[in-house]
């Protein structure tokens, strides 16, 4: 987590109602946002809010996309991972462990440093991708611009 | 005014405890001859009558629907405009970094990590509809099996395309909430001091009573019903929900629709029942005042 809030505007029994809610639509669409992640080993293990559990390999990763995106008050970065069967893992940067996964992503050989994706992040439009793996400009064999 | 009464006594065929026989009339004093009115409180002239019910009910109805939606809409879009204020502060801060080639990987961090816990905060403080809506807007895949992960794996591209999607359509409520919603607010408090500046004198307490509870009935339903039927139309449409001439809605687009619908039909019967309430408070704190304990 980037910082827990210190003080909930909505009583806690709405926010329980709230997750309850969400749990109860994400079971009706079999699909679920991802609300922690870990690093074991070289492994991330991915847990949604319904509680099933995937895991992918650091090295399986096969292409990773920084975005930010729209969430009604504000906006969210997301890091978009794609496995390799191109299954697409969305993570919010809201999700636990987010700074563990930036950290883990920033080992992979040849991609953009978090300190600099996220940098840039800041004054990109939403919805405008950045590449972070493998880096555009490693393809093209050039130093990294900014 | 002829003819708009039989000569006679005003009482009825009982003086005190005795009954008057058919046929007789008692013996009391009539009213002296005259207008009718001059008995009564003197009659508005036709000028003032305009002035006093210069507004319909039509128009009356016509702010009071939409008020039950207002201030929710407007909390979350004054939200999202200090949010884009930080933020922009925060990103102008980032470009100057980055300009000047001297941004260090601490720097970096501190500053995404002081916006998405700035993100954080104001999600925390949203509408209950807002909290849940924008909890509905994150990208979701199953992780159930494999099977069904593949099948809702989509593509880096659908999820871009999805979120520039997402992002035209909430900046059009954002521009509709930061207009609309406080001129609604500013309509619901003008016409409800002019009814209650309007009432009779004898009456305007109780209207006072009425149109207050009214109004924070309202408010209260449209909150209410605003996250009920977000709820309810986001579970309607999940996994999806195909609509006649309309096709595909989304989860995130059953949300908003179901919040505004929920919002403006809870909200109007949330007023009935405050106007209610309002009144029956007042007519509880008036019979109240008349009770006076008796000294044995």
């Amino acid at each position: 987590m980037t910082g827990a809030p210190r003080r909930a505007q909505n009583p806690p029994v709405f926010r329980w109602l709230n997750d309850k809610i969400l749990q109860a639509i994400d079971r009706r669409r079999d699909a679920s946002a991802i609300v922690r992640v870990r690093l074991q080993g070289d492994r991330l293990a991915f847990e949604d809010r319904l509680g099933h559990r995937r895991e992918l390999g650091l090295a399986d990763i096969r292409r990773v996309v920084a975005v930010r995106a729209e969430a009604y008050a504000g906006d969210e970065t997301l890091l978009l991972l794609q496995a390799p069967d191109d299954a697409v893992i969305p993570v919010a940067a809201s999700c636990d462990g987010w700074n563990e996964l930036r950290d883990a992503l920033d080992r992979l050989p040849g991609v953009v440093p978090s300190a600099r994706w996220h940098a840039r992040l800041l004054g990109a439009a939403v919805g405008e991708p950045l590449e972070v793996w493998p880096a555009p400009d490693a393809a093209a064999g050039t130093a990294a611009p900014r | 005014m002829g003819g708009a009464s039989l000569p006679g006594p005003l009482d009825g065929p009982q003086r005190g405890s005795q009954w008057i026989d058919d046929g007789t009339l008692s013996r009391s004093r009539t009213p002296p001859p005259g207008p009718v009115r001059t008995r009564e409180a003197p009659a508005p002239d036709a000028a003032a009558d305009d002035a006093r019910y210069w507004y319909s009910p039509a128009y009356k109805v016509a702010v009071d629907v939409p008020f039950a939606v207002a201030p929710g809409m407007t909390w979350d879009a004054f939200w999202r405009l200090v949010y884009d204020n930080a933020n922009a502060a925060l990103q102008k801060q980032a470009d100057l970094m980055l300009e000047s080639g001297r941004i260090s990987a601490a720097e970096a961090r501190q500053l995404v990590d002081g916006r998405n816990e700035l993100l954080l905060r104001i999600r925390r403080r949203l509408s209950p509809f807002g909290e849940l809506y924008s909890e509905i807007l994150k990208p979701a895949r199953s992780l159930k099996s494999f099977e069904e992960f593949m099948a809702h794996k989509g593509t880096i591209e659908g999820v871009l395309r999805s979120v520039g999607k997402t992002r035209a359509v909430v900046d059009r409520i954002g521009v509709v909430s930061r207009v609309a919603g406080p001129a609604s607010i500013v309509l619901e408090i003008t016409l409800t001091a002019v009814v209650i500046q309007q009432a009779a004198p004898e009456q305007r307490n109780r209207v006072a009573a009425r149109e207050i509870g009214g109004a924070a009935g309202s408010v209260a339903g449209g909150l209410a019903g605003m996250w009920a039927g977000c709820a309810g139309a986001a579970s309607l449409a999940s996994p999806t929900l195909v609509v006649p001439l309309w096709g595909e809605v989304s989860t995130g687009g059953a949300c908003l629709v179901g919040g505004l619908l929920g919002g403006l039909g809870v909200g109007w019967f949330g007023r009935q029942l405050g106007a209610a309430a309002g009144e029956g408070a007042y007519d509880a704190s008036t019979q109240m005042s008349d009770f006076r304990w008796v000294m044995p």
